[in-house]
């Protein structure tokens, strides 16, 4: 075998710019991390920085940690640590999320694996430049609080990382286009966490629906109900906690004093930092719509919503909506807050309901759910879970389930909804150049200004 | 009674007083009237914004955030809102206020807002808020502002107004940003870069290129990222020329991976003429470093692209490298790279081996069909797995020709796979082939044969299946044909004639071991015409075709048989019988059903009385999970005592935690409690605890 076929995956991954420093974390190589027992060598393995680490940054990093052939080398928040996260992403054995509790399970989960007392190897930064700024580093994980989604995940493109950022992709739909741009222009993977794409059965699903099992699909049916109580009165303006960075977490958005809920789970409640359930859930159902539609790099031309918000406390993300976007085939997707939890696809000939989240599915005809898709129909393939599937596009340097512009055009149809909600438009979208035509106004609000000194 | 004339003139006043009313409606509802409305709307609203501080009440915010989004179609209502937020922002209002109508102006905003925004550059403090107004307002006045504006700032202001020209891609700042290039402060050195990067002139590249001659550091990072973003802006314009000598340059300089990653990209989309060329330079060279981009940029050209360099270098990848440009071919479906793509099936490597087979699931064609049979036969694991997918997702009707065509002439391992495929594939024609294979000499061709005829055969076969299977001397291929005629049987639309031509062998065979595969056959259909031959063969003096009669019963598709079985579960002497007809019995019992969770409680606390040993009592205790009621869940916890039975009974109390719908907190907390304490498993504890917690703070 001549020098080129001896390359290993790491090389591969890497190419010439590894130096010592690639090898030189963890501090301490356990005997399973040189390949012994079946496990994967450090040559084979991708090695991982984690960016965000509250609660499903922290559920995450113990995803990829889990997978054998990951090595979690350097951790980033601009929290130290809070027991404020909400309870629904509360772990085993802790009541606390963000950087040092996070650092924490890593350190203990590899000293376990390894048998050693302790585990030094993980590196902890504040600052996201910094931890990007290491060139032993393949991939990061982009699990911010929404504004930071955009700006995050295009430095580490940059930096020549590859990223697995939670959905929605970004906060607005021209931070979604720059993701777009700087992931292409660098040639990065990049993997949306909208994972309920990776479901077998709505794989399944998607495959009968494209196949015209269903018949000639004219309707899509979202619905979209809210868990969390939003309707909560004015927050008392408090003194910043000791840890947290909150000029940094801030960021680019408005300088504006802290408070106990504008921070931690509760960001996604105000437009600022995210879109309330319209982004946070419909970047999972609203995603397949387009998966089944087979509009991944494009989406509907007339948006249309009205919705209700809080009008006195902190929250300002709608609540009860009812939408319709229309796509340039006739479709009709139409959504509300009515349960359960789910998408359903109507054809001339039936029907198919996929439950939200797990990937159920419920059909009209019943006997749909066990036909089989044939040799010559369409496939869309099937995802080994979304984590693995990032690694092993990461590893052939293939598209993976997810890409960028997927988790884009998904994100610019639930920001579009939020814009006609708020705007009260019926709006005229072009997915081509991506811009609201009817409205100089709306069209304005596909992007938002950034504080000093962060810009796009 | 009122005359005529009378009449008449009532009747004309109270035509007047109509006209009146309406029109006084009318002019009331006006749009001049509403817009009037409106704007005192906006005004009372200011009064009350102007002393608005954080973490106060946002109502008047919303209401009046409601109020400029009406008016986005009503040019005279926005410019007259406008204004009024214009005078607001030059009262002593509070800073929070401030910050929320500079949002508002930002939407509304027009040129008119300029002078009074540029202002609030002045002030650190308000510079942010400005600057938000400011960079979404389409009018020129704001360029020249923020140019002005420029040469006043210092630190974040200063970048603040260098971010926000690059946003706005302000062309007349490109010289006093080429300047900032070189300023002391590397905030705003770096924010100049950017932002020229953004404006995207060849002008502005022509900065860009000088600046990084001596820049260093972040500076010289964010130049090159500039750099590559004029360049993609200078190729969307049209200067494709100027754009490819700027990638050229960045591909062949020492700078960083990722930029010369960026510029071969730039390269690649902007003279694909030379692009194979290139990038096969690139994998023969010795930067390594580019080969996975490299390979990965061939998804950017076009498919009629002569990929044949590529393809013949393809053995001489590393093996990472030949792995992903396989997956390219596969792809992008270049058929031109078929012959490569077999050769590699063979690779010493397995990785390049399964992306190899992987590929011709695409690319393959019928001569593969018995080369990925023989692979799919020979190996395991993720190769087979590899093989048998692609044999499987071949498209063609050829291919379904040609496997048939090939099942008859191959040895019987490759045959198993071939019959395999069939199935997978779902060939219709194939049933006649599939019965003669259901004969064959090979154990294991005979079982996939009568696996794929489960998927393939046609309910008018059933008569053929039935004969083969009389004449199956395995008792365990038996039980496969049994499952296969169970299925084939079931795709008649017409129920009631499912199980006659079953019914039709059973009365003219006398062989009990086949009498018995024809009663299981019958449980399983579950016709009702069935059920009473079921019920005669439990009084059979065969113990065997009774406990045949026993399964078919237990299988039964709804809770008909409930009693016959509950009945042998009492009284029969057998105990094998017994066993089995109480299986049977919790089996029925689990069964969708709509009985009442009381009634359901009573039928398994019968079974519980018949249990005769801990075993049997567990088997029974693990039904109560399927159950909804709080009546259940207190039920089975009784069990919980018992330290044989304990792991059983909380496991069903688990599983009705999830769906009792009538909750009884307190009792509930206190069957969790006591698993809690005893439980073995330490997930089941610390989920009990969460659970606990939780109804405690509701």
């Amino acid at each position: 075998m001549n020098n080129q076929n001896s390359m290993n995956r790491r090389q591969f991954l890497k190419g010439a710019a590894i130096t010592g420093t690639a090898f030189s974390f963890p501090a301490i190589i356990p005997s399973s991390a040189l390949g012994h027992d079946g496990h994967t060598a450090p040559s084979e393995r991708i090695v991982m920085g984690c960016i965000g680490l509250g609660g499903q940054g922290t559920y995450n990093m113990q995803a990829f940690m889990n997978q054998p052939d990951v090595q979690i080398v350097a951790l980033c928040d601009v929290n130290s640590g809070s027991d404020d996260y909400d309870m629904l992403y509360q772990f085993q054995g802790s009541q606390s999320a963000g950087l040092l509790p996070a650092k924490k399970r890593l350190d203990d989960y590899y000293a376990e694996q390894t048998g050693a007392a302790d585990h030094m190897g993980c590196a902890t930064f504040h600052d996201f430049r910094e931890l990007l700024a290491r060139p032993d580093i393949d991939a990061v994980t982009v699990c911010t609080p929404d504004h930071w989604h955009g700006l995050v995940s295009i430095a580490a493109a940059k930096a020549g990382k590859d990223i697995y950022c939670e959905k929605p992709l970004t906060n607005t739909i021209a931070e979604g286009r720059a993701v777009c741009d700087a992931v292409g222009r660098y040639k990065r993977i990049l993997q949306t966490g909208s994972h309920e794409r990776s479901n077998h059965s709505v794989r399944f699903a998607v495959e009968l629906i494209r196949n015209g099992r269903i018949g000639k699909l004219h309707t899509i049916r979202v619905n979209m109900p809210l868990d969390n109580d939003v309707e909560i009165p004015p927050q008392p303006v408090l003194p910043v906690p000791k840890g947290l960075d909150y000029d940094f977490w801030l960021g680019p958005t408005p300088a504006v004093p802290f408070t106990k809920k504008r921070t931690h789970f509760w960001w996604r409640y105000q437009l600022e930092y995210g879109g309330g359930e319209m982004t946070d859930r419909g970047a999972h159902i609203i995603d397949l719509a387009q998966l089944a539609l087979d509009m991944d790099n494009s989406g509907p031309v007339e948006i249309s919503a009205s919705g209700r918000a809080p009008r006195n406390g902190l929250f300002n993300t709608f609540v009860d909506y009812t939408f319709q976007c229309t796509y340039t085939n006739g479709v009709k997707l139409y959504g509300n807050t009515n349960t359960p939890r789910g998408i359903k696809f109507e054809g001339d000939k039936g029907s198919i309901f996929i439950y939200i989240h797990g990937g159920r599915l419920e059909a009209n005809p019943a006997s749909l759910l066990t036909d089989k898709i044939l040799p010559g129909e369409i496939t869309i393939g099937r995802s080994p879970g979304h984590h693995r599937d990032f690694l092993e596009a990461v590893k052939i340097r293939r598209q993976p389930m997810a890409t960028a512009e997927i988790g884009h055009r998904t994100g610019t149809i639930c920001h579009l909804l939020n814009i006609a909600m708020q705007t009260g438009l019926k709006l005229q979208w072009d997915p081509v150049t991506e811009h609201i035509t009817n409205s100089p106004e709306a069209d304005k609000m596909i992007k938002r200004p950034m504080r000093a000194p962060w810009h796009l | 009674m009122i005359n005529m004339k009378k009449r008449v003139v009532l009747v004309a006043i109270l035509a007047v007083m109509l006209l009146l009313a309406n029109l006084s409606f009318v002019a009331a509802n006006a749009p001049e009237d509403q817009d009037g409305k409106a704007l005192t709307q906006v005004q009372e609203l200011l009064k009350q914004i102007k002393t608005y501080d954080f973490g106060q009440s946002r109502v008047s915010l919303t209401d009046l955030d409601a109020l400029v989004c009406s008016s986005l179609q009503n040019a005279e209502l926005k410019a007259q809102i406008e204004k009024e937020l214009l005078s607001f922002l030059q009262t002593d209002a509070s800073f929070a206020g401030k910050q929320f109508i500079c949002k508002e102006l930002s939407i509304i905003g027009s040129k008119d807002a300029t002078p009074v925004l540029a202002k609030l550059l002045q002030d650190e403090k308000t510079a942010d808020i400005a600057l938000y107004a400011l960079e979404r307002i389409p009018a020129p006045e704001v360029d020249k502002a923020l140019l002005n504006a420029l040469d006043k700032s210092t630190g974040k202001v200063k970048t603040g107004i260098v971010n926000t020209l690059g946003q706005r891609k302000t062309a007349q700042a490109t010289e006093k940003l080429g300047k900032l290039l070189a300023d002391a402060d590397p905030m705003v050195a770096q924010a100049a870069a950017a932002a020229l990067g953004k404006i995207g002139t060849d002008k502005a590249a022509e900065l860009l290129e000088k600046s990084l001659q001596t820049s260093t550091g972040d500076l010289h990072i964010r130049s090159l990222d500039a750099l590559l973003l004029c360049a993609d802006n200078l190729a969307v314009g049209g200067n494709t020329a100027r754009a490819i000598a700027i990638y050229k340059n960045l591909f062949a300089s020492k700078e960083a991976v990722p930029v010369r990653t960026a510029a071969l990209r730039g390269l690649v989309v902007n003279d694909k003429a030379n692009a194979v060329a290139l990038i096969l330079s690139v994998l023969k060279s010795d930067d390594k470093a580019h080969e996975a981009a490299a390979i990965s940029m061939l998804r950017e050209l076009p498919q009629n692209t002569d990929f044949t360099p590529i393809i013949d270098h393809l053995p001489a990848l590393s093996v990472p490298g030949q792995v992903q440009l396989l997956s390219v071919f596969a792809e992008m479906n270049i058929t031109a790279a078929h012959d490569a793509v077999v050769n590699t099936t063979r690779h010493s490597d397995e990785s390049v081996r399964i992306a190899a087979l992987t590929a011709l699931a695409k690319l393959g064609t019928a001569d593969d069909v018995v080369l990925l049979a023989q692979i799919a036969a020979e190996t395991k694991g993720a190769e087979q797995e590899a093989a048998r997918s692609s044999l499987y997702l071949l498209p063609g009707a050829v291919i379904d020709q040609t496997i048939i065509e090939k099942i008859s002439l191959v040895e019987n391992k490759t045959r198993v796979e071939l019959v395999k495929s069939v199935g997978e594939r779902n060939i219709v024609s194939s049933s006649l082939t599939l019965l003669k294979t259901s004969t064959d000499e090979d154990r294991s061709v005979r079982r996939d044969s009568w696996r794929a005829l489960a998927l393939v055969a046609e309910p008018e076969q059933v008569n053929e299946l039935l004969q083969i299977l009389v004449k199956e001397q395995d008792s365990g291929l038996r039980k496969e044909a049994e499952k296969t005629i169970v299925t084939v049987a079931q795709k008649n639309a017409d129920t009631d004639k499912q199980d006659k031509p079953v019914l039709d062998i059973l009365a003219k065979t006398s062989d009990p071991d086949i009498k018995g595969s024809l009663l299981q056959i019958l449980g399983k259909i579950g016709n009702k015409h069935s059920l009473p031959i079921l019920r005669e063969t439990l009084k059979d003096k065969n113990p065997d075709l009774q406990a045949h009669a026993i399964r078919a019963l237990s299988g039964w598709p709804n809770v008909e048989p409930l009693d016959d079985l509950l009945q042998v579960a009492k009284t029969s002497q057998d105990e094998t019988h017994r066993i089995l007809a109480l299986r049977g019995y919790v089996d029925l019992l689990k069964l969708e059903n709509k009985r009442p969770d009381s009634e359901s409680i009573e039928l398994y606390l019968t079974a519980m009385t018949l249990a005769q040993d801990v075993n049997e009592k567990r088997m029974v205790l693990s039904g109560f999970g399927t159950l909804r009621s709080m009546l259940a869940m207190e039920t089975v916890a009784k069990y919980l005592d018992d330290p044989a039975l304990q792991p059983e009974a909380e496991a069903a109390v688990m599983s009705l935690l999830r769906s009792v719908r009538e909750r009884n907190s307190d009792k509930m907390i206190e069957i969790l409690t006591k698993i809690k304490n005893i439980t073995q498993n330490d997930e089941t504890r610390e989920f009990c605890t969460m659970i606990i917690d939780r109804m405690k703070d509701n």
